[in-house]
């Protein structure tokens, strides 16, 4: 079967003469955590339970890492001030405790995790490589090309493909933050002012 | 080239010593230099054995035993080949020889047109 990495392995390997195959995918682990840290777009919704009388419980995504916690909701209500404080563990602390045992949704953003697939490539939803597969080329690129002394060592074109990935990844998460719309409301509340922040 | 045996005919030719009447170079000569030029090339290029083992070929069936060089990179072990066992010769004609196989095998490594 095809690899969703099959473009962006076929595409990059013009850019870096002499590079050998399992260096670029070693790269790609780093730049896919990279990615997915700061973008927010791998995204998973996750059930759990809080049992009567605790303020901890334990969520654990089905594949990939947690980096942040996005969102709490009962009922399709938000519920606030909860936190992530172990995101290794997946450890999500409520204000709050409850005489009875509630039922419970936490969006949390993913990254990237050991171990990777038999082929070496990290595991990764494929719509999201079909759909961000170019920003992880440009990472690629500048961390193969500011590598020293290799055939494919370039600083200036690694600091180009630099500010190509983070002006993506940037849009990804502005795009993400928006819900992939055009021309939203680009004002926002003072922020001192956010109740969910404190 | 695949295995050891394609190796050693191709540094054969690149030193002309083709007729067995002896061979100049033995062929453990050969394999011990192909076992180091992998040594060497792990120095230069660490990147090119990610997750990859040095290969052990000392003592290994010539015929079958493949050689695991990058696709781009066989003619640079050859080159290492053929300067490791020319430095071997008494010869000081020679030295300049090795010596300019041993920087060809630096310089394909580490630069694209070389």
């Amino acid at each position: 079967m095809a690899s969703p990495f099959d473009r962006l392995m076929e595409t990059i390997r013009p850019h870096l003469p002499g590079a050998v195959d399992q260096a670029i995918r070693q790269e790609l682990f780093p730049v896919c955590k990279t990615f997915f840290e700061e973008s927010n777009v791998w995204t998973e919704d996750l059930d759990f339970t809080l049992p009567a009388n605790t303020v901890t419980t334990e969520v654990l995504p089905y594949t990939g890492k947690i980096v942040r916690l996005i969102s709490v909701t009962k009922d399709r209500a938000p519920v606030y001030n909860v936190t992530m404080t172990d995101t290794e563990n997946g450890i999500i602390q409520f204000p709050y405790q409850s005489t009875a045992a509630g039922n419970y949704v936490c969006t949390v953003a993913l990254t990237v995790s050991d171990p990777v697939s038999r082929d070496a490539f990290p595991i990764v939803p494929v719509d999201l490589v079909s759909k961000y597969w170019q920003t992880l080329m440009w990472g690629i690129l500048s961390n193969m090309m500011a590598q020293p002394k290799k055939p494919y060592t370039d600083v200036s074109l690694a600091s180009y493909y630099a500010n190509k990935f983070n002006g993506s990844s940037s849009r990804a998460m502005q795009a993400q933050a928006t819900g992939n719309t055009y021309g939203s409301q680009a004002w926002r509340f003072p922020q001192s002012f956010n109740n969910r922040r404190r | 080239m695949k295995y050891i045996q394609d190796y050693i005919n191709t540094a054969r030719f690149q030193l002309q010593d083709r007729v067995n009447s002896p061979y100049r170079y033995a062929d453990a000569d050969f394999v011990q230099g192909l076992d180091l030029a992998f040594d060497e090339a792990y120095r230069i290029r660490p990147d090119i054995f990610v997750n990859e083992a040095t290969p052990d070929l000392t003592g290994k069936p010539l015929d079958i035993t493949i050689v695991p060089a990058p696709r781009g990179y066989q003619m640079a072990f050859v080159y290492y080949m053929c300067g490791y066992v020319t430095l071997s010769d008494q010869e000081d004609t020679t030295d300049a020889r090795a010596g300019a196989f041993l920087t060809k095998f630096i310089s394909q490594l580490t630069q694209t047109a070389s």
